[in-house]
């Protein structure tokens, strides 16, 4: 069952920066994977986004929904964590703190909720962060190498596919013109690279830097720029990237940019 | 092809040295497996060297590589699922092509682009811990098929490649409770940052890519810091791209 999300940010905008998405979405079956592949009792993904603060992006239930709320309320946690974190934070017991679990009123307030374990994913590419997706249990016990390793390649595919979510947001709330041409390709039913085991090459993050410094913006940015010249123009994302990387592509800040055959900086 | 004996046993010494440097702050995973395969080819005497990790999903990815050509003989071995390299990780036993020119059926692409670039010799010895293959250590000489009796030294080669697998196992802070899978992913993370990083240095150094790594690890070793978290303070703001061209003044960090 899936919960309008409730205004959780303080950017007023009411439930647009909370909005769950459709049931039938990439993002909310994936979502859902993680949930059955790791054996857990639900999960909600959140986002970091540079113009919408943290926001909940889907929750499988009411309870993942709150666990999001309190850490946002209470300012810790493992999903806080995670967010800052090149690793998961996982957390078999909340009724056994330790020093790798230092949230005494997040653990007290999950406890009461019947929540015993707690692993928060960061969704990320190297230093590009989007946000963190974090299943709950209700009973005890870690995850298993079988349960991990499945669900760390779903948080590998779910960046770009919660980049292009954000990226539709974005569009659709006018806050980057530059995306409009991206058109419907960019609804969150096209995966493109999907089972395309190279698809962030090594060019893609050079070039994500490279982006990242000519326009000043950030490397999600850069990246949502990267992708939009992709679908607007049919390619692959490494493709972009390699006429970045040659200067034969210098995206501008208005908006994607063509061959540049002059002029080309550097 | 055989370096001088003194020259050979200080880049051992060195090596050596640098390896127990784990415990150090400023150490850094990517830097090591940089400078382990920049040391494999002067003591094995080869012409290039690379080392490949697996992030336990199914991906092998390139960590390090020695120069430009062991860069793209690696890509090209990924990218086309077939390779000596990718032999050794899959059989978790040292494969050696010493003519790269003989066809081989368990990798025609490699052969061709191998032969193209000018290599005349293959060899790849396993990463390993125990029973878990965690990469390979690529090595490749230009020029001339070499015999088996020609070939580089595999038991100081395994030894090598022994070495890089203890680093990548131990890189994390030892009193975090560690996983084979944690070393392996946040080292292969450590590399895209790493990426990013060049990137976006390069804007300033007319997109010459070495030379971006090269200001960047230069920076990281003046200021003895975390090769990683120096990539990481460039593209998230925190340092800006002037520090590079700097001299080591703290002043400039703009934290």
């Amino acid at each position: 069952m899936l919960l309008k999300g409730h205004a959780m940010c303080a950017d007023g905008q009411g439930g647009d920066a909370a909005e769950t998405t459709a049931d039938r979405s990439p993002l909310a079956s994936m979502c859902r994977l993680a949930i059955t592949t790791a054996h857990a009792d639900g999960a909600v993904l959140t986002s970091v986004s540079e113009r919408r603060q943290d926001g909940v992006v889907f929750s499988s239930d009411a309870t993942a929904l709150e666990l999001a709320r309190l850490q946002f309320t209470l300012g810790e946690g493992p999903t806080a964590d995670a967010s800052m974190s090149d690793w998961p934070v996982l957390v078999g017991r909340l009724d056994q703190p330790g020093p790798a679990q230092p949230w005494v009123a997040f653990s007290a307030e999950a406890e009461t909720m019947g929540v015993c374990g707690v692993f928060a994913f960061p969704i990320r590419v190297g230093a590009a962060r989007l946000g963190v997706l974090t299943l709950y249990r209700r009973g005890p016990g870690d995850l298993d190498g079988a349960e991990m390793h499945p669900v760390l390649s779903l948080c590998d595919r779910l960046f770009l596919v919660l980049l292009d979510h954000l990226m539709v947001l974005e569009r659709d709330h006018r806050l980057d013109p530059s995306l409009d041409g991206a058109g419907a390709a960019v609804d969150g039913s096209a995966t493109p690279f999907d089972g395309d085991e190279d698809y962030l090459q090594s060019k893609t993050h050079q070039a994500t830097g490279m982006v990242m410094a000519q326009l000043e913006v950030t490397l999600v940015e850069a990246l949502s720029r990267l992708r939009a010249h992709a679908y607007a123009t049919g390619s692959s994302l490494n493709d972009v990237a390699a006429d970045v990387l040659a200067g034969r592509l210098l995206l501008n800040s208005d908006g994607y940019d063509g061959p540049h055959d002059e002029d080309v900086t550097g | 092809m055989t370096s001088t004996a003194p020259d050979r046993e200080t880049r051992l010494a060195e090596l050596f040295v640098k390896l127990s440097d784990t415990l150090v702050s400023g150490f850094d995973i990517v830097d090591l497996l940089g400078d382990l395969t920049e040391g494999s080819v002067v003591l094995l005497g080869v012409s290039s060297a690379g080392i490949l990790l697996t992030d336990q999903r199914g991906h092998l990815r390139a960590m390090a590589s020695s120069n430009e050509t062991a860069r793209s003989l690696a890509l090209l071995e990924l990218q086309s699922e077939q390779g000596p390299c990718l032999e050794c990780f899959r059989t978790s036993a040292p494969v050696l092509a010493p003519d790269v020119s003989l066809p081989d059926e368990r990798w025609p692409r490699f052969t061709a682009a191998a032969v193209e670039a000018g290599v005349g010799a293959a060899y790849a010895v396993p990463m390993r811990l125990r029973a878990d293959t965690l990469g390979a250590l690529n090595l490749f000489c230009d020029g001339e098929a070499r015999s088996e009796a020609d070939s580089p030294d595999l038991r100081l080669a395994q030894a090598l490649a022994d070495a890089a697998t203890i680093a990548v196992l131990n890189h994390r802070a030892i009193s975090q409770q560690t996983r084979i899978s944690e070393q392996l992913q946040t080292a292969l993370n450590s590399r895209i940052v790493i990426e990013q990083a060049k990137g976006a240095i390069s804007v300033h150094t007319g997109g010459d890519m070495g030379e971006a790594f090269r200001l960047l690890r230069g920076y990281a070793r003046s200021h003895q810091e975390n090769l990683t978290l120096v990539a990481e303070a460039f593209v998230t703001g925190q340092l800006r791209f002037q520090s590079l061209f700097s001299t080591s003044d703290p002043a400039h960090r703009n934290r």
